[in-house]
């Protein structure tokens, strides 16, 4: 037994050792969390405006094209509200001359499954990579081998491409070229976005009140915007659940003062601009709405709107 | 708590030291077993203990009841339809309650009649239906006297309640574990050592190929009706492995358990995909339950006993079964069914054409045609309906054009089913794909070790996103 004891307890050690190496290159090795928070520690004293949102402002907004001022696209795949919430906090103090966020509210924003309702693994990179410090080292979160899918893409990333972004954080896939023919024929992702679960609407709904006032704390103002969607995807649309989403918009609005700006049913955005039903591409489309915000923001600020 | 976790980590290695700490004291050995099995099925939800230990207490009683009139047989019988009644009932109402009535009422509705019912919704305990069939397995034998009933209690307990194979198997015979219960067990090093090894290669089935296999699986039968026939062959192919590897090596992790802990439980796997026909597929998968099905269902309607006619009804009915057990669902039914008449028809074929003279396949023929036939098997097996097993098999019949799967998962798939099924077949003759015999440059420790530290880095490094264990569900 104490043989056996022994043997077991140098095997293990072996195994930690190997697995603190793979964690230590892992990292070292750059992903798109560490990236944008390299961007933003090295250049968040230029940063004006910030994008924050989900895959749809990950890939519908370049920065490249907005010509207002210096702007940083901080949006990634898959990112809830609390998410934004704490990259937020985590980069507020590195961009001293921040003076806008344009934040999405999407169709689903306010109905989703909080990202950590269940096993999260994008809360590993944004805590290890990123910097937020919602979780800690000793949690389920703490070390980035516990998602392997992720540490592969690390360290092959000739065999795995990781996700590419431009020096601005926009993505840069997909373009409209690489659009299959029948896009609008895959609409998993239309009825997958039509809540018929609210349960989580008042808990978004306090995060993104929660996002407001930590913006009004370091005066930054808040542009809130409706992102559009391709016409076919508004065949899926609920009534209720848009009816809700703009009484939700008005209220915070009301609340908070912030500016808002509704693309969900504007009728310039064509088929062209989209990827798929609900993303625009990432050149075509993204320069489209990118130019329509900019467009937008100009016109609310030579209005001057107040914030509270 | 399920294996590939923290807490199992953690668990584990203060029930192997408590355990060990105990050798001197079997009955005390045997009472943190049941302590620590009844904490770990707690640990899913608390409700379920009560649950094991009505079934355990239910079977315990069975027994003495059945051995204190062993005189009588009318009395036996009814206490032993009671007892399966009892096991029996409890099943069918949390698994299969409201899928019967369901059907009822859709049956009805097609008459024109319509039936109100209020569906229970009830929540299946995990691993319900192995300890059932461990239960009745334990009954049943102590009715036809091939083991006598146990006074021992906590043995008993412990028998019922092992925690590496309570929840999903191997199933167990009384006769087999309940002794080893009994007597003193002493650690030795080979048995953990073999222990250590076999949870190794479990992990490694489990989470690098069946957790890798099972992203690229779920892709392609969610999105089967706009993939192409390549696609679909490839989803049909990789739930193959991905079914093999998680339930294969969940009870590779279960048997390492045991032997960590000096118990031997059963083999359920025998390199299935390697059979030569589909009778050797049922002798290899899943041996337990078919051993269960065989002595308990098939040898008691007949078995071969009552001609050719009545023992093909008989495997279809154990087929059906045994495809029932799986779950409330026509397409696990339809899968069985689908094995049955398999079965039957190469019965057939070995009965009247054996005898005019036809050659025998070549092996590696026999092995591939047995291999397609599998997977066709766990076409209808893993499809959402039955629409979807017509559908799915018909648009890989014709060839059926389409959108191509990604593949960006395809090659770790491959590489993880490669490295599994060589090391199985290079170990085919020996008890698991890891029992390397100890010759050439296996002699040396820090070589064996190496290999060891290269498989555990490479399980966590190629681990796919962390799955479910299938055979939980059942």
């Amino acid at each position: 037994m104490r043989r056996f004891v022994v043997n077991l307890f140098i095997f293990g050690l072996l195994i930690i050792l190997g697995l603190a190496g793979i964690e230590c290159v892992s990292r070292n090795s750059s992903n798109l969390y560490s990236e944008k928070s390299r961007y933003i520690q090295n250049h968040g004293k230029d940063i004006e405006t910030l994008f924050m949102g989900s895959s749809v402002t990950f890939w519908g907004v370049s920065p490249a094209v907005w010509t207002l001022d210096d702007a940083f696209n901080v949006a990634f795949n898959s990112h809830d509200i609390s998410m934004n919430y704490h990259i937020f906090k985590a980069s507020i103090d590195k961009m001293p001359h921040l003076k806008r966020v344009i934040l999405e509210m999407s169709y689903f924003s306010l109905f989703d499954c909080p990202a950590d309702k269940d096993y999260n693994p994008r809360w590993i990179f944004l805590g290890t990579d990123f910097g937020t410090d919602k979780y800690s080292l000793f949690s389920r979160y703490g070390l980035q081998i516990f998602y392997p899918d992720e540490v592969r893409t690390k360290l092959l990333p000739w065999v795995i491409s990781p996700i590419a972004a431009d020096s601005l954080g926009h993505s840069m896939m997909p373009v409209l070229a690489v659009r299959k023919p029948d896009w609008k024929e895959n609409t998993l992702i239309a009825t997958v976005q039509t809540a018929s679960d609210w349960r989580w609407l008042e808990t978004n709904y306090r995060e993104y009140a929660a996002l407001l006032d930590l913006c009004c704390l370091h005066s930054v103002k808040v542009i809130l915007y409706i992102p559009p969607v391709s016409r076919r995807f508004l065949d899926f649309v609920s009534e209720a659940q848009e009816k809700e989403m703009l009484r939700r918009v008005e209220m915070l609005r009301q609340q908070y003062g912030v500016a808002v700006i509704n693309l969900f049913r504007d009728t310039t955005f064509t088929d062209n601009d989209f990827a798929d039903l609900m993303h625009l591409n990432t050149d075509v489309g993204a320069a489209h709405l990118t130019m329509k915000l900019q467009e937008c923001v100009e016109q609310l600020e030579k209005n001057d709107i107040d914030i509270k | 708590m399920h294996f590939v976790s923290l807490e199992f980590l953690i668990f584990l290695p203060i029930v192997f030291f408590l355990y060990w700490a105990l050798r001197r004291w079997v009955r005390w050995q045997n009472l943190f077993v049941v302590a620590a099995s009844y904490v770990f099925y707690g640990w899913w939800d608390w409700r379920y203990m009560f649950l094991l230990g009505g079934y355990t207490l239910c079977s315990f009683c069975s027994g003495l009841l059945l051995g204190k009139f062993r005189t009588s047989a009318s009395i036996k019988r009814i206490i032993l339809w009671s007892a399966v009644a009892i096991n029996v009932g409890v099943l069918c109402v949390y698994k299969y309650l409201d899928f019967f009535t369901l059907s009822t009422v859709k049956l009805a509705a097609c008459f024109g009649i319509t039936l109100d019912w209020v569906s229970l919704n009830l929540v299946l305990p995990v691993g319900i239906s192995f300890f059932t069939f461990q239960a009745l397995g334990y009954t049943i034998d102590v009715y036809r006297n091939n083991i006598a009933p146990t006074r021992d209690i906590i043995s008993f307990f412990a028998f019922m309640s092992f925690f590496p194979q309570m929840v999903a198997g191997p199933i167990e015979k009384a006769d087999r574990l309940l002794p080893q219960f009994q007597c003193k067990r002493e650690f030795s090093y080979r048995e953990g050592v073999e222990g250590m090894k076999r949870i190794l290669w479990g992990l490694f089935k489990k989470m690098v190929v069946a957790d890798n296999c099972a992203i690229f699986v779920n892709q392609t039968f969610v999105r089967f009706e706009e993939l192409d026939a390549f696609s679909l062959l490839l989803g049909a192919v990789f739930f193959t492995f991905q079914i093999y590897g998680d339930f294969s090596g969940y009870c590779d992790i279960a048997v390492g358990c045991g032997r960590l802990l000096g118990i031997r439980l059963s083999e359920n796997f025998r390199l299935p995909y390697f059979s030569k026909n589909i009778k050797e597929f049922w002798r290899r998968w899943h041996i337990t339950l078919q051993s269960w099905f065989r002595d308990y269902v098939y040898l008691p309607l007949g078995g071969n006993r009552k001609g050719m006619a009545r023992m093909i009804f008989n495997i279809l009915i154990v087929f059906a079964l045994s495809g029932l057990w799986h779950g409330a669902r026509y397409t696990y039914i339809l899968w069985g069914l689908y094995n049955g008449v398999l079965i039957a028809i190469l019965i057939l074929i070995d009965k009247y054409f054996r005898r005019e003279g036809i050659r025998v396949w070549y092996k590696g023929a026999a092995v591939f045609v047995t291999f397609c036939f599998i997977v066709i098997g766990w076409i209808i097996f893993r499809s959402y309906s039955v629409y979807g097993n017509a559908i799915y098999l018909y648009k890989l019949a014709i060839f059926a054009p389409g959108e191509r799967v990604d593949m960006i998962r395809f090659w770790p798939c491959l590489v993880a089913v490669m490295i599994m099924m060589t090391f199985e077949f290079l170990n085919r003759k020996r008890s698991f794909g890891l029992d390397f015999p100890a010759k050439g440059l296996l002699r040396y420790r820090s070589v064996r070790w190496s290999f060891y530290w290269v498989l555990t880095m490479l399980t966590f490094v190629m681990a796919g996103t962390e799955q479910a264990f299938i055979y939980f569900q059942f």
